[in-house]
Order: C-alpha cells, then structure tokens, then sequence
C-alpha cells in the first residue's frame, strides 16, 4: 500500500469570494511509495506550496482526500515533517538545540534526545558545530539544521517545500547529493518541490509535472536512472534527454503561468 | 581578551568607547561647577555645595523617608505597566482585528501630554498614593503596549508554521517560539516604562501630593530654595540613571543567553 495517498484533491482559495475564489490545486490524484523520492515542478503559481500544505495538514482541502498509511490528514501529523525554503532555523537557538527542538517539544528526556541530536548532526554533516549559532553559519548549513531538525523526528515521510530554492547553484548540487545519501541511509519517503528540472530529475524517482494555475497534474515521469547517484550524473545523456522532455512539456506552461500572472 | 594582563587604566585609554562613556558626567560635573561660577552659587549652586543640602537633608530626616515612598510609587506603577501592558500588547499584536482596532487609539493616546488628564486622575483615585501610582502606571503602559504589540506582530510566519508542523500546543509556542523572539524587544519595552512610569509619579507628585519627594521639589521651587532643588534634582537624576543602568544589564545578559547581538534593537 502507498504511504501517502492523494485522491482528487482540489483546493479553492476565498471560494465565498465575489469572483467564486481563486482555484490553485484542481483534482490532483497520485500516490507516494514508501522510500519513494518524489517531486513536483511546475510553472510559479501552480499550485505547489499549496499541495505541499495540504498534504502537511497546515490547510485542507476544499474537495478530495489526503490519507497518509489510509489515514486520512487533517491537521499537521506526527508522522510527517516539513523542511521550507526560507530560513526557518531560530537564530537563539544553537546547531544542537535547534536539530533537538521538536523532540524537546515532545517530552523526550534530555540524555536521549541529546544522543539522537548527535547522530542526526552527524548524518547531515555538520559535526564540529553543535555549539554554533544560525548567524554563525552559511545558508547550506541552515539549511542543513533545519533538515537535521525534521529528521530528528524521525517522520514517515519528509515535506520539502523548494528547500535549496535560495542557495546559489555548487551548494544546491552539494545538498542534493548529500540529501539523497541522507535518504538512502535512512529510507526515508520524501515529497520534494521545485522549480528547478535538473533538481527534479537528479534527486527524484519520479516526477510530477504540473500545469500552470489551476495547478494539474500534466505528466508523471519515471526517473530510471540507477542509483546511488552523484552530481556529475547531470552531465548523462540519459539525463538530459530526462530533462528535455520535462522542460518541453513545462516551456508551455511556463508561458501559460507568465501571460496569467501579467494579466493580473 | 588580549590585552587583559595590563591594567585597568591601559586598558581604559585602548578602549576610547568605554572611556568616552565615563568622560562625557565628569564633562558635565565640570560644566555644571563652571556654570555656577557664571551665574553665582545663590542661583545655581555647584556640585559641591549640592552635595552638602544632600548630606543636611539626610541628616534633617526628609529625604529617606519621601525618597522611599516616590521609590515605592515607582515600583508599583512600573510593576502594573509592565504586566498590563504585556499582556495587551501580546493579546493586540498576535490579533488582526484587535490590532487594526485598537492600534490608532494606543498611539494617539500615546501622543497626547498625558498630564492633562491628571485632574481626571485625581477625581477618580483621590489625592494620596493611589493616585501616584495609577498616574505612572498610565505613563508606563503606552511604550509597554507599543514595543510588545509590535515585537509579536513582527515574528515571521515561519516560525509558527514550524511550530505547527511540530505539533506544538499554543503554551508552548508562546513560550518556546513568540517569548524567544520578542523577548529583546521585551527589555526595551521595560526600559522605557520604567523612565516614562518615573516621569508619571514625579508629574503627579509636583502637581498634587500629600508625599513624595517631587512634593518637596515643589515646595523647593515655591520658595526659591536653589541648594534644596538641586540636591533633590540630582537625587533623582541618580536613580534614573542607576534604573537605566539595571535595565541595560539585564538587556547585554539577555542578548547573550539568547544570542540577540545580531539583531540588536535601540
């Protein structure tokens, strides 16, 4: 059975609105496997984030449901964890203490969740600065404790919301290449946004291409590219030819999502 | 710090800041001493002489007790602006419409000279310490509210929905995100109340009082007793300042436990 199950879910924004609202995800049906790389890319404004929040249980859908093991969400669940693209680490908190938050929050005794703190430092490649504050460090290493912060939960599937969305393009590579280690070491399901296609196709197992708004799904693409995989797998035939057929199917939509959003 | 096996004065005169800090009173202890042999000691008595009607009014016996009793005003007053204004200042700035509501009323309140309101005060709480205190406490509230309402409404929405991704309960996310976040702005808020509560009570105390040591000034200032005004000026301008300096201790403790110094306020 599917971990994450999503079954014709459509979401309306202000649907008692004068103009009937504003549509942003129009019935979008896929499953997610467990220990499956999933992402999704589309066009600005399709709907991605507002999936990613549904499927996170920070909204609800306005039709369609969201069942994660046959449960259907409802509000945010233990078992999923979410990872945004802005910088969500606290700045008052250190590597050590902002990575054991949730699990502080939880009630989990301090020697224990110190020592799982550790591991997930570790495993996330930031050894040598637990005792650092956010200010202290770049924006991959942010990034890399708020990843270390979620994983420490131990979720059943992780949310990423373009998480590498505002690095510059060596650490974006970098952090893809560390994050799927990350995934294969702790068979992790992952639910993965972007804009970026080489992303996409570096990192996934699949890939959901979306229209632009309403946001539908416009084509599901097996990435068959053996793993384990390095960055220089960009630089494949078999890569490109991926991406190519992603980007030819996004260039239209793209133009779609541009003329829409210069309408507005 | 590299150069802490020299001594204090060494390191005084490498450090210009710190030393520009402790030049700028004796600056104006000279220019205050230089300003009385301009106008004369009968008009404006010098330090010296200050310090001598301190030292009488001490001995005479009405400093201490009015000192107290304006310490104690202060303390109360300061003590229900800081709870009031907290709690209406996180209630308006983590609501929309409380705070679009309320939020042109509080400045505007702000803005007024609230010592026209006092006759009001004095009908309501009568002449005595009830009054005092609900003046400074008046004074104090409007910075409190102020700096909070902002603070809470400034937290960047990420931090709750990490907080809700967490599952975390409303306790626990005002203590563990909102209270993090704010809690620099918090000791500026205090600071503030304090300085303003202070004002409140001595403006109660010069207008209208039965006690207090803005009473004495006043009567100070009906005779013409220059030496008795400047021993009680600077009485006051001292606890202002040692106020002043408190809050800025807890402030620099603060920044450090919770690493502020990144993003420092005022």
């Amino acid at each position: 059975m599917a971990t994450l199950e999503i079954d014709g879910v459509t979401k309306v924004y202000n649907p008692d609105g004068p103009d009937g609202g504003v549509e942003a995800v129009s019935d979008v049906s896929f499953d997610v496997e467990k220990g499956q790389f999933l992402s999704i890319v589309g066009p600005t404004g399709c709907g991605k984030s507002t999936l990613l929040k549904m499927v996170a249980g920070l909204i609800r859908p306005t039709t369609g449901t969201i069942r994660l093991d046959g449960v259907a969400v409802t509000e945010p669940a233990d078992e999923v964890g979410i990872v945004f693209q802005e910088d969500s680490t606290f700045p008052w908190r250190t590597t050590l203490r902002n990575v054991e938050f949730g699990l502080e929050m939880r009630g989990v005794d301090r020697a224990e969740r110190r020592e799982r703190s550790r591991e997930i430092i570790d495993l996330v490649g930031l050894s040598g600065f637990e005792d650092a504050y956010p200010n202290e460090l770049s924006g991959g290493m942010r990034q890399r404790v708020a990843i270390g912060r979620t994983l420490a939960m131990n979720p059943e599937i992780m949310l990423m919301d373009e998480p590498f969305g505002a690095l510059d393009e060596q650490t974006r590579l970098i952090l893809g290449e560390e994050l799927l280690r990350i995934c294969r070491e702790t068979e992790q399901t992952t639910f993965f946004i972007t804009h970026s296609i080489t992303e996409a196709v570096h990192l996934s197992d699949r890939v959901l291409v979306m229209s632009a708004r309403p946001g539908r799904i416009k084509r599901i693409v097996d990435v068959d590219l053996e793993r384990p995989r390095k960055a220089d797998v960009v630089t494949t035939d078999r890569f490109n030819r991926i991406v190519d057929q992603i980007w030819d199917d996004l260039r239209e939509e793209a133009e779609k999502g541009l003329e829409a959003s210069h309408r507005r | 710090m590299a150069t802490s096996t020299s001594s204090p004065v060494h390191r005084l005169v490498d450090d210009p800041v710190t030393l520009g800090r402790l030049l700028v009173p004796v600056a104006i202890v000279v220019g205050w001493e230089l300003l009385t042999l301009l106008l004369g000691a009968d008009l404006l008595p010098g330090p010296v002489q200050t310090l001598g009607a301190i030292q009488a009014g001490v001995k005479s016996g009405w400093v201490v007790p009015n000192l107290v009793n304006t310490l104690l005003t202060i303390a109360m007053g300061f003590a229900i602006a800081a709870v009031a204004g907290f709690v209406v200042g996180v209630a308006l700035g983590s609501s929309e419409t409380g705070y679009q509501f309320f939020e042109p009323f509080v400045l505007n309140t702000y803005a007024i000279p609230k010592i026209v309101l006092f006759p009001i005060f004095l009908f309501i709480f009568k002449l005595g310490m009830d009054q005092k205190v609900a003046f400074g406490a008046f004074h104090g509230f409007f910075p409190m509210v102020i700096i909070t309402m902002t603070a809470v409404r400034e937290l960047p929405d990420i931090y709750l929905d990490v907080g809700r991704s967490l599952g975390l309960s409303r306790l626990q996310t005002a203590r563990h995100i909102v209270l993090p976040y704010i809690i620099v702005h918090l000791v500026v808020a205090l600071r503030f109340a304090f300085s303003l509560t202070f004002l409140g009570v001595i403006l109660a105390e010069l207008f209208a009082a039965k006690s207090g040591i803005g009473l004495y000034l006043r009567n100070a200032m009906s005779v013409f007793n220059t030496q008795r005004i400047m021993a009680i000026v600077t009485i006051l301008m001292v606890v202002a300042f040692l106020g002043n300096l408190a809050f800025y201790a807890v402030q620099l403790y603060l920044e450090d436990r919770w690493n502020l110094s990144a993003e420092k306020v005022v």
